[in-house]
């Protein structure tokens, strides 16, 4: 015979959460946000140098271009600037072609899971229209590099801030302790200024390589948005790591109030 | 001026994103810390009401014989219970195996449709003319109820508030492949946490459809479903709230389903839905922001989960809107403000569900190493964006146009005995 039944899983709960403990980790998460905004220009200085390093080694040349924002806090930033091909009329002709074909094509290959096809279309739509952009009028695009590299730095910054925001939030509520969690965000940050070195030395190597044309699916596609794909897989790992801990401590749930 | 509206549009979207990743944060918390509000099913009463299970089914000879047999195995007394599937225009041996079923057991009646509409509702109102008990318990065919199901979803009704219940969802293929473990964590995370936390809260728990149940004589004083609504289940929900009625959530009352095993499949599904759901919307907003049986809380909830499906169609003409800036040289002051909007968008509807929503559910259920696929839900979500929109629009012509939507059913794949 059993020694226990535990709880159904319908009803089943944790204790409140405890406010000591959430208000200590989101100071933690205001005093690191606080440290990347105060030493924000060492932060950045020492990113783009190892980017600027990366690129140096696979035979790129790039120049540090400090930009200074006088409206925002965020006074000088500093961005790399490289020469990145610039797309021949013949180029963007067969880009857009080949553009225009993977997404006529693309929802017939039927072994392909749907939700692949779905993003290769995207893809292929926005290179499509910068294709038609530079075979239409190559002179109005509004990007040049250094412009890509604003942008990335400044979506790359704003990511750094957030992060730590939105994993102190999800954490909040889970049973461990918080030195622990606060870890989980301390290492999702740093993952991330890792991650978002190389994207960014692979983005200018690419855009060397093979056109700026490339810029707006590179952005919109491989940007802001596999930054939570990193984030969200950091924090399934840390929750399985709970999950299995909790299922050798049955007495941590409660049932119904 | 149009760079000005074009950037107002990120911020709506972006205030909206919000406001659903707030949303279901709340839940989260609520559900995995908060009290919990018990279902009836504690409830003994010997005085069960007269049960009519209504079972729809269009070409469903892979799984009729094993529903009907999961629905004999129930242990509600046979006196009171009647089991109609309902053979709705099918060409397989759908027909042959109730017939066959019903010769072996008087309490299975089947009622075979092969004129007038075909779909869901149009199936359910014939079954209620000739259904005999005061409440319908209806399931869809690959369901596989467990043998308390039946008694503890009528008992909610000696509660005279309660006009509709609706069980859990629970996936039985749930190994066969990625989208199928993806899928178990979705309705995880919409069953465990937001159905029941919003049973919790004391705000508006929907009636799903299916492992649910209504009254019958509210059913048929509303003139039963409307054949022109795919998401007939909704449609109830609505109906019933902003008649002053509840819609009670058991938890406890899980139950099998089959779940898409190709992305396709799944994707029709959820257009289908989509379509329905959006219809819905235009249906009951008006009536919705007017009830006077309504909360105020009641109100915001009913209003968020009936926008529930044009939160891809938001997200899709906000990546849109980007683009369009993007390519006119002006997403340089924007952003921050776009990190923002894939926050939100990611966190708020990376599924039906956040990230953390479905984390905590699966930490409830006991899940451990499938918790660690969470990250695959963006393919998921890419999906859900596409779908829903053209969903979305149908449901648009279907309004406006007085188009009548055609039911596509959804494809089944069992291929053995349930163990």
């Amino acid at each position: 015979m059993k020694d226990h039944i535990y709880y159904h899983r319908a009803y089943k709960k944790l204790a409140r959460i405890q406010r000591r403990p959430a208000a200590l980790l989101f100071l933690l998460v205001v005093l690191l946000d606080g440290c990347i905004a105060y030493w924000h220009e060492p932060i950045l200085a020492r990113f783009v140098g190892v980017v600027a390093w990366i690129l140096d080694w696979c035979g790129i040349p790039v120049t540090v271009t400090t930009w200074t924002f006088l409206p925002t806090w965020v006074t000088r930033m500093p961005v790399l600037d490289a020469a990145g091909g610039f797309p021949s009329h013949r180029f963007a002709l067969t880009a857009f072609v080949v553009s225009v074909l993977i997404v006529a094509i693309m929802p017939r290959i039927r072994p392909l899971p749907k939700a692949i096809r779905v993003y290769v279309v995207f893809l292929a739509l926005l290179n499509s229209v910068s294709a038609a952009f530079f075979v239409v009028a190559p002179h109005l695009f509004p990007y040049d590099v250094l412009d890509f590299s604003l942008l990335y730095m400044g979506t790359q910054f704003g990511m750094w801030l957030l992060l730590p925001v939105v994993m102190g939030v999800a954490l909040a509520p889970l049973p461990a302790p918080t030195a622990e969690k606060f870890l989980v965000i301390v290492l999702t940050v740093c993952y991330a200024a890792l991650f978002g070195a190389v994207r960014y030395a692979s983005f200018l190597y690419l855009l060397d390589a093979t056109t700026v044309l490339h810029m707006a699916a590179m952005f919109f596609a491989l940007g802001p948005l596999i930054d939570f794909v990193y984030m969200v897989s950091i924090y399934a790992i840390y929750v399985n790591i709970v999950a299995l801990r909790l299922g050798d401590r049955p007495e941590i749930w409660r049932w119904s109030f | 001026m149009v760079v000005l509206i074009l950037k107002l549009y990120v911020v709506l979207v972006v205030l909206i994103m919000g406001i659903y990743a707030v949303r279901h944060y709340l839940f989260t918390v609520n559900r995995l810390t908060g009290d919990q509000r018990l279902f009836y099913h504690d409830i003994v009463d010997d005085e069960l009401p007269r049960v009519s299970v209504l079972i729809p089914m269009h070409n469903e000879e892979r799984v009729a014989r094993q529903s009907l047999e999961s629905l004999l195995r129930c242990d509600y007394p046979r006196e009171l219970l009647e089991i109609i599937p309902i053979d709705d225009h099918s060409d397989d041996g759908t027909g042959a195996i109730l017939d066959e079923m019903a010769a072996e057991h008087p309490v299975i009646r089947p009622l075979h449709r092969h004129e007038g509409l075909r779909g869901k509702p149009a199936a359910l109102n014939d079954a209620l003319l000739v259904a005999a008990g005061e409440i319908i318990i209806c399931f869809d065919a690959d369901y596989l109820p467990g043998q308390g199901c039946l008694r503890d979803l009528s008992i909610s009704f000696k509660d005279p508030e309660v006009g509709a219940v609706m069980g859990r969802v629970v996936p039985v293929n749930t190994r066969s492949n990625l989208l199928t473990r993806l899928l178990d964590l979705e309705r995880s995370g919409g069953y465990q946490v937001d159905q029941q936390a919003r049973h919790n809260l004391h705000l508006m728990p929907q009636y799903g459809g299916t492992v649910g149940g209504f009254r019958r004589d509210l059913a048929l004083s509303f003139g039963g479903f409307d054949p022109r609504v795919l998401a007939e289940d909704t449609d109830l929900t609505y109906r019933l709230y902003i008649g002053g009625w509840k819609v009670a959530y058991a938890n406890k009352v899980e139950c099998y389903e089959e779940v898409p095993e190709t992305w396709s499949v799944r994707s029709r599904q959820i257009r289908r839905w989509s379509r329905g759901h959006n219809y819905t919307m235009f249906k009951h907003i008006g009536a919705l922001l007017r009830s006077r049986f309504l909360s105020r809380a009641e109100k915001l909830d009913g209003l968020l989960l009936l926008h529930i499906y044009l939160l891809p169609v938001f997200l899709f003409t906000g990546i849109i809107d980007s683009v369009a800036l993007f390519f006119m040289g002006e997403m340089q002051i924007l952003d921050s403000l776009l990190v923002f909007l894939f926050v939100a968008t990611y966190s708020a509807f990376g599924n039906f569900a956040p990230f953390y929503q479905i984390a905590t559910a699966s930490l409830l259920d006991g899940v451990t190493h499938r918790i660690r696929l969470l990250p695959f839900l963006m393919f998921y979500f890419l999906l859900n964006i596409w779908t829903i929109t053209t969903g979305f629009f149908q449901a648009l012509t279907d309004r406006f146009m007085h188009r009548r939507a055609g039911w596509d059913k959804t494809s089944r794949f069992r291929r053995e005995e349930p163990a």
